[in-house]
């Protein structure tokens, strides 16, 4: 029965688009959730943090790192910026671990090529909190 | 329903175990992008829908209840980022791709620029067509 409850988790859409550009880098990015509330759209993106603990850990001090299949971690951070400018859109940039310890919330007010992540706003939660905010941005989202 | 069409999401599962270890089932109505390009200072949008029938024979339309919510969101952000948004819709068999680009759309319906049939190389050829554009910029 338990095994029935479980999410069904899918990765095949990214396993098509590797499949159909064949290897070569992509040129595009993609937005891991979007909520639309009144005042406008919130765009999150979740930055698993591995070696070191989410409060430590800040997409600056991995700004320059590259995936062989991907442009770059750069690419990513600037892209996103650049499409919730456009869409005048909140960014936020989630630090997670499995352990769901810790979680830092990094909303992204000012960001550039050269000066990386420039001006944010910080909040740290526990697993509690972040459930309280994260479920708050699904029931407002229509 | 076991003949629904269903958006996919994009979303890797590390990601996705967090999601639904937060919110559950409600996971099912957070909405993301699966794919945007920015080339020659216009954004491309595209959303991968999986379909239950072949998808020559899939119209959007005809299953706008199980896609609408997502669509809405997507078309809405895409048009606020004054972009293009194309619909591929395919099933597991990979042999037809059905690309719908969206000229409008409301709560209860889409309405279509252009429609493509394709076979898998030919949405490949027009997949990294538009990736190696994007790199070439």
């Amino acid at each position: 029965m338990e095994e029935l409850n479980k999410p069904q988790f899918d990765d095949e859409v990214k396993a098509l688009i590797i499949e159909a550009l064949a290897g070569n880098k992509t040129g595009g990015g993609d937005i891991d959730s979007l909520f639309r509330l009144k005042e406008g759209f919130v765009v999150i993106e979740f930055l698993r943090c591995v070696s070191v603990p989410p409060f430590t850990s800040h997409p600056n001090f991995y700004w320059d790192y590259n995936n062989l299949d991907k442009r770059g971690n750069k690419f990513k951070f600037i892209t996103l910026w650049n499409v919730a400018q456009k869409t005048k859109s909140k960014l936020f940039l989630v630090n997670y671990e499995d352990s769901r310890v810790q979680f830092k919330i990094i909303e992204v007010k000012g960001l550039s090529d050269s000066k990386k992540i420039y001006e944010e706003v910080v909040t740290k939660m526990n697993f509690d909190e972040f459930k309280k905010w994260f479920n708050d941005l699904v029931d407002k989202s229509y | 329903m076991a003949n629904e069409s269903k958006i996919i999401r994009k979303t890797d599962d590390s990601a996705m175990h967090l999601i639904y270890d937060v919110v559950g089932d409600k996971a099912k109505f957070i909405s993301d992008i699966d794919s945007y390009y920015l080339l020659n200072g216009k954004y491309v949008f595209l959303e991968f829908i999986k379909c239950a029938v072949k998808p020559f024979d899939y119209n959007p339309n005809q299953n706008w209840n199980e896609i609408q919510l997502h669509l809405n969101r997507v078309w809405e952000f895409a048009s606020k980022a004054e972009g293009s948004l194309w619909l591929i819709c395919y099933d597991d068999s990979k042999d037809q791709f059905n690309l719908f680009k969206v000229g409008s759309m409301d709560d209860t319906k889409a309405e279509f620029q252009s429609q493509l049939n394709q076979n898998i190389d030919e949405f490949k050829k027009w997949f990294q067509l538009l990736n190696s554009e994007v790199l070439k910029k």
